[in-house]
Parts: structure tokens; C-alpha cells; sequence
């Protein structure tokens, strides 16, 4: 009987440590960007989940695709039924790892550089990347910002022929996150 | 009598314009869901909205995604930026997280929303975006109903 109770006093304590070492946000944004000399098309997302291990700079993020928003109503319908499919991969993921996080100091305030690298999945297709991006600590608390291209192409997303000249291949991706302990 | 042929034209030629005008701004600038004067698909409460998506996210995805739908439950979080809002709607693991855009705090008035407290209970009126693990369900462009 004691056993159990140390048992089940160590686990918690060790999940408490666990709960400790890591990092959230349910309010991180997502903005896309593409422009071509006809059209501009960019979209806010405020709705982004992620968690960051402080231990070794793990980092899972995802989103509901729906959450993207437009300014015009006609594109946020187009995005989502001719180009992301919402319907059928209705979620972006990442899962990945911050290369050089033990070069960062979360006890000094600082702007630091990262790469990180790790599996994005979009429009259900799944690819390796590796960009580099920036880390904020301010009274332990981290920021990251990132941006970074992606082909439109790579995921299997299509544009038809004649909207060539108006979509980009290359989306430009800004990302934000403020994390909080958890 | 030419003149008032060619005044009729005009007319014609003004009126075709016109709806022309309108038509291009209906299909190429048309406004987003109202979701304050809909009629929302499902009246439910939280708790029923997360445990649909727990238990089988596909098919309550394939029910509630995209639809608008109005929610019951208490407070369990509150969080405001500049000109939005975000409420979390309190059950279990994950809950349901509804955020307010700067168009539907205006219409509410950011006062209206910022009397709000954890433990009240409140119907929310919102589109369902889907189910996240760390999240929960996400309904956005959300409406506050009423507050009990």
C-alpha cells in the first residue's frame, strides 16, 4: 500500500517537472502572403496552437485551416474548397526541433537566432523543413517569429491554369508565437 | 420623339450599369457570413460538442464543420488583445475556445465583453472551424447570445 502511494507521489512529482519544462500558446498567428503584379492575397490566422519543451527545444504546432481569415469572403471560399480542400485536411501540423537550442540562455533576455527544423504537414501532404527564424526571451518568457516560403506545388496544392498569373506559387509564412508556462 | 428615345436609352443604359455594378460587388466583394443573424445548425451544449469530437473527430467534423452553431457553457478563460477577444468554454480536457474578431467585438461593444468573468454561463454563437488537440473547438467570427 505505502508503495503505491510512493509510486504514484513520484509519478506526479515527476509530471509536475514535466508540466514544468514546457511552454504554450493557443493564440499564436499565422499570416500568409502572395502577390503577383494582378493580385494580392493575404490572410490572418489568430487561432495556432503550440507547445515548446524548454528542456530540448521540441516544438509541436497546429491550426484548423478554416481559421485562416480573408478580407474578401469570395477568396476565404476559394482557399478553402478549391485550394486547401478544408473539407478533407481540415488541420496544418508541425513537429519539429529547435537545432541550436541549447546555445540560448532562457535566464538572459535576448534576441536569439534559430533554426529549426522538422515535418510540416499541409492539404495532407507531409514535408521536411529547415528554416531559420528568431527566439525572444524576456523574464522567461519565449517569442518566436518566423518566416518562410513555401511552394504551393510541393504541397500539392493546384492552381488552375488561367489563375496562374494571380496566385504565387511561393506563399510567404509568418509566424508568431508568445508562450506562457504552462 | 428622338429625344426621348435617346432619353430612354440613357435610361436603359444607366440601369444596366447599375445592376451591373451590384451584381460584380455581390459575387467578387461579397460580404462574409453574418454570424449574429443566423440561424445556427445546432443548439448544443460544450460539454456534447467536445465529447462528438472526442469520440469520432471525422464524422463530428463532417456535422459541425463549417456550420454555425450555438454553444452553452460556463467561463473557463478569458483573454483580450487590442481590438479581440477569446473565450474558452469550460469541460474537461479541452474545451470549446471561441474567438471574437475585431468586426464581432465592435458589434458586441469590447464593454459588454469585458463584464464577462470565469464562471459565468454564456451562449455563443459561432462557425465551427474544427477540433485541435491542444485547443479543443474552434468556433470563430463569434457572437455572444446571452449571458445567464
Amino acid at each position: 500500500m505505502k508503495k503505491t502511494i510512493l509510486i504514484t507521489y513520484v509519478i506526479s512529482l515527476l509530471s509536475t517537472i514535466g508540466l514544468a519544462q514546457k511552454q504554450i500558446t493557443k493564440e499564436g498567428v499565422i499570416e500568409i502572403f502572395s502577390e503577383t503584379s494582378l493580385f494580392t492575397i493575404e490572410a490572418k490566422n489568430p487561432k495556432v496552437a503550440s507547445i515548446l519543451n524548454t528542456e530540448n527545444g521540441e516544438v509541436v504546432a497546429s491550426t484548423l485551416v478554416r481559421s485562416f481569415k480573408f478580407k474578401e469572403a469570395l477568396v476565404e471560399e476559394h482557399f478553402n474548397e478549391n485550394y486547401m480542400e478544408s473539407h478533407k485536411f481540415p488541420k496544418a501540423i508541425f513537429n519539429g526541433q529547435i537545432k541550436n537550442f541549447s546555445d540560448i540562455n532562457l535566464s538572459e533576455d535576448s534576441t536569439y537566432p534559430i533554426s529549426i527544423s522538422g515535418k510540416l504537414t499541409i492539404h495532407g501532404e507531409t514535408r521536411d523543413i529547415l528554416e531559420n527564424g528568431e527566439l525572444t526571451v524576456k523574464n522567461g518568457l519565449i517569442s518566436a517569429n518566423l518566416t518562410f516560403n513555401i511552394s504551393l506545388k510541393n504541397y500539392k496544392i493546384e492552381i488552375e491554369p488561367n489563375y496562374k498569373d494571380r496566385i504565387n506559387d511561393l506563399i510567404k509564412i509568418t509566424v508568431h508565437f508568445d508562450y506562457k508556462p504552462i | 420623339m428622338k429625344n426621348k428615345i435617346l432619353k430612354t436609352l440613357l435610361y436603359l443604359f444607366i440601369a444596366g450599369l447599375l445592376s451591373g455594378i451590384g451584381v460584380y460587388l455581390y459575387v467578387f466583394h461579397k460580404p462574409h457570413r453574418n454570424i449574429a443573424m443566423e440561424e445556427p445548425a445546432y443548439i448544443l451544449s460544450a460539454e456534447q460538442l467536445t465529447n462528438d469530437f472526442e469520440k469520432d473527430e471525422n464524422s463530428a467534423y463532417e456535422r459541425y464543420g463549417n456550420k454555425t452553431l450555438q454553444v452553452s457553457g460556463i467561463i473557463n478563460d478569458i483573454n483580450y488583445t487590442k481590438n479581440t477577444a477569446s473565450i474558452t468554454l469550460k469541460d474537461g480536457s479541452t474545451g470549446v475556445n471561441c474567438s471574437f474578431d475585431s468586426v464581432s467585438v465592435a458589434k458586441i461593444g469590447i464593454n459588454n465583453l469585458k463584464i464577462l468573468k470565469v464562471n459565468d454561463s454564456v451562449n455563443i454563437k459561432g462557425k465551427c472551424d474544427g477540433y485541435d488537440m491542444i485547443m479543443g473547438v474552434v468556433l470563430s467570427r463569434c457572437h455572444l447570445e446571452t449571458k445567464n
